[in-house]
């Protein structure tokens, strides 16, 4: 089967337990969750050491459902879920009170200010009044607001809506922020410019972010960790860069002689090959193959290697390889 | 180095207590309202009985100023004579001046959260469905107290005042019970009902016109059924138990001791007007939610 090895989930699991314990920003134990009677989040188990960690998926796949699960908004149907070591059904005043939300939803209080607006939300978390002003004006400087903190929410561009929501969403100095799809609707240079401000917090700030998206490019810009979901199941979770590398390899190589034969020897030894105009080859490896299968073959077929290189997989190819796994998987079940 | 590089910073002080965020909303919502300058003159229009009477007062007890102006006193004793039903009347009078605040004031009060989705907003805060809504309904009750519980209870103590008798709120405690009482009995269901209409639409329009047909509506089926009836089948004023206005008609006079208009138990009203706020209770509860959930 083509994709990720069978071991890849468990692989991640054994991974993370070193790097768990006290510092894990959420763990989630076998949760289910159903909206009315679809169920969304099916037996899902992860866990996340604090930093930034992108939540992947397509459209549906229930990566909002888990961060309002996070949130205690939704009650889960079974399992156990932690978010910054307590229990959100329990407790979920508390949980809430560290963390920082910016919903999806292009959502703001009529009628108010900017900095009012981003106060009041401050004096909803528990901010005294005036460190709650205080600390909006300052908010609204570090999201690039300052010029029009004092305009009405209302009249803000969709960029603006944007990051007024994650200055909401900072101003009481949460030690966690839950940002769903940040960059919807903004033009490159916004996208850009939040992606970069996302950095800077997780990087210059110490707060952890679960970063939710459809976009590749956005979680593996900002993120260090990346759980995939997919149809509602875990895809893959892991350290971005050991995922990448966890991934089937594939190498590329040039050759001396004659190609084409040994193309077809390659593929007779079932591998995936893929010529390019400028006479190299990609090949994609199979599970606990080494290199020494290439040389062999080479050699078998009277062709020199000349240059051989491991080319490193893009989170779109480890993404796009967890999903097909996933969907294999699910066949698999189904039949 | 960019302004706001320099500017935040970790937050080292301490946090309030999450049981004062409902005052915080209520705080906001009654500002809000308030920078209105029409919602400033319906204030002040539904406060004009109330300087009327304020002036009737002074002059029932300072009849000698009446001399003054050519009249006299004798002749306007008993027009600006003082009783208990004084307050009923007066109460009632402003309860023409709560219908026109709660809707004001309580129809957008949801509504407007849910249009632009602000009700994720708040409860992403550590605050619960509960403080959201006691500080919401808070802002209703605030208006709803301000145009008549307060100045039918400051009419008592002006009473006392000008009269310089202190000893007429002692030996009156029962009416500011009853005053306070009654006010409820309009204040309370009022708003319960505002506050559920304005958590099932995302309009203020739609809001005000659902609340106007709840309350008129079902008033009008009583009247024509009422007129309809034949009296040997069944006494029909048991349709008035259908029909909030007509509660609240019959549930007046009982607590100030006058003639009740329908010929049926006030406590069946007392039964249905409690259901009403309990079925308003169960529509809020299921609709101020963080999560729209679509079954």
């Amino acid at each position: 089967m083509n994709g990720f090895p069978n071991t890849y989930k468990s692989i991640n699991h054994s991974l993370f337990q070193n790097l768990m314990d006290s510092t894990s920003i959420f763990q989630i134990d076998h949760l289910i969750v159903n909206l009315g009677r679809k169920t969304i989040l099916r037996d899902i188990s992860a866990e996340m050491p604090q930093g930034a960690v992108g939540l992947l998926g397509p459209n549906g796949a229930g990566k909002s459902t888990l961060l309002k699960t996070m949130m205690g908004f939704l009650k889960p149907d079974k399992g156990q879920i932690k978010v910054l070591g307590r229990d959100p059904r329990r407790e979920g005043a508390q949980v809430r009170q560290r963390i920082g939300y910016m919903p999806e939803e292009d959502t703001y209080m009529p009628g108010m200010t900017a900095v009012e607006f981003v106060s009041y939300c401050g004096m909803l978390c528990g901010l005294p009044r005036n460190e709650a002003m205080l600390r909006a004006h300052q908010a609204l400087h570090y999201c690039g607001l300052g010029e029009a903190r004092y305009r009405t929410v209302d009249t803000y561009s969709t960029g603006m809506r944007q990051r007024i929501k994650l200055a909401q969403a900072l101003v009481h100095d949460p030690d966690l922020l839950f940002l769903d799809e940040p960059t919807n609707g903004l033009d490159p240079q916004g996208r850009k410019s939040m992606l970069d401000l996302i950095q800077e917090i997780t990087r210059q700030k110490n707060i952890s972010v679960i970063l939710s998206s459809h976009l590749l490019h956005d979680v593996e810009t900002v993120c260090d960790y990346v759980l995939v979901l997919f149809q509602g199941s875990v895809a893959a979770s892991g350290r971005i860069q050991d995922l990448k590398q966890m991934a089937q390899s594939s190498y590329i190589i040039r050759i001396k002689g004659d190609m084409e034969t040994f193309i077809d020897a390659l593929r007779e030894q079932g591998l995936e090959c893929q010529p390019s105009r400028d006479s190299r080859i990609q090949v994609r490896m199979k599970e606990k193959l080494g290199t020494d299968v290439i040389f062999r073959i080479a050699h078998e077929s009277g062709a020199q290697i000349r240059h051989m290189a491991k080319e490193e997989m893009t989170l779109k190819e480890v993404f796009a390889s967890a999903i097909q796994q996933s969907n294999g998987d699910a066949a698999a079940s189904e039949g | 180095m960019p302004v706001y590089r320099q500017t935040y910073s970790h937050y080292e002080g301490s946090y309030l207590p999450r049981s004062l965020a409902w005052t915080l909303i209520a705080r906001r919502g009654i500002l809000h309202a308030w920078r209105k300058k029409w919602f400033r003159f319906v204030l002040i229009a539904c406060l004009f009985p109330f300087l009327v009477m304020v002036m009737r007062f002074y002059l029932a007890a300072n009849l000698d100023v009446l001399n003054y102006f050519g009249f006299d006193p004798g002749s306007v004793r008993d027009i600006l004579d003082i009783d208990i039903t004084f307050y009923y009347r007066f109460l009632i009078m402003q309860s023409f001046a709560c219908f026109i605040m709660v809707i004001l004031t309580g129809s957008d009060l949801i509504a407007s959260d849910r249009r632009t989705k602000a009700l994720t907003l708040y409860l992403s805060k550590p605050i619960t469905r509960l403080d959201y809504l006691f500080g919401k309904a808070s802002i209703a009750l605030f208006f709803l107290y301000l145009v008549q519980m307060i100045p039918c209870l400051t009419l008592v103590f002006l009473y006392a005042f000008f009269n310089e008798d202190w000893g007429y709120i002692t030996g009156n405690i029962q009416l500011i019970f009853r005053i306070i009482l009654l006010s409820h009995i309009y204040i309370v269901p009022l708003t319960a009902l505002i506050l559920a209409i304005s958590s099932m639409t995302r309009s203020r329009v739609t809001a005000t016109v659902m609340f106007c047909v709840v309350f008129f509506v079902p008033e009008t089926f009583v009247n024509i059924l009422r007129a309809l009836m034949d009296e040997s089948w069944m006494n029909p004023d048991y349709f008035t138990l259908f029909s909030l206005g007509r509660i609240l008609e019959q549930l007046s006079p009982i607590i100030f001791k006058q003639e009740a208009p329908f010929d049926v138990h006030w406590i069946w009203y007392a039964l249905v007007l409690s259901v009403i706020v309990g079925l308003c209770g169960l529509i809020l509860n299921k609709q101020i939610r963080a999560v729209d959930v679509v079954k």
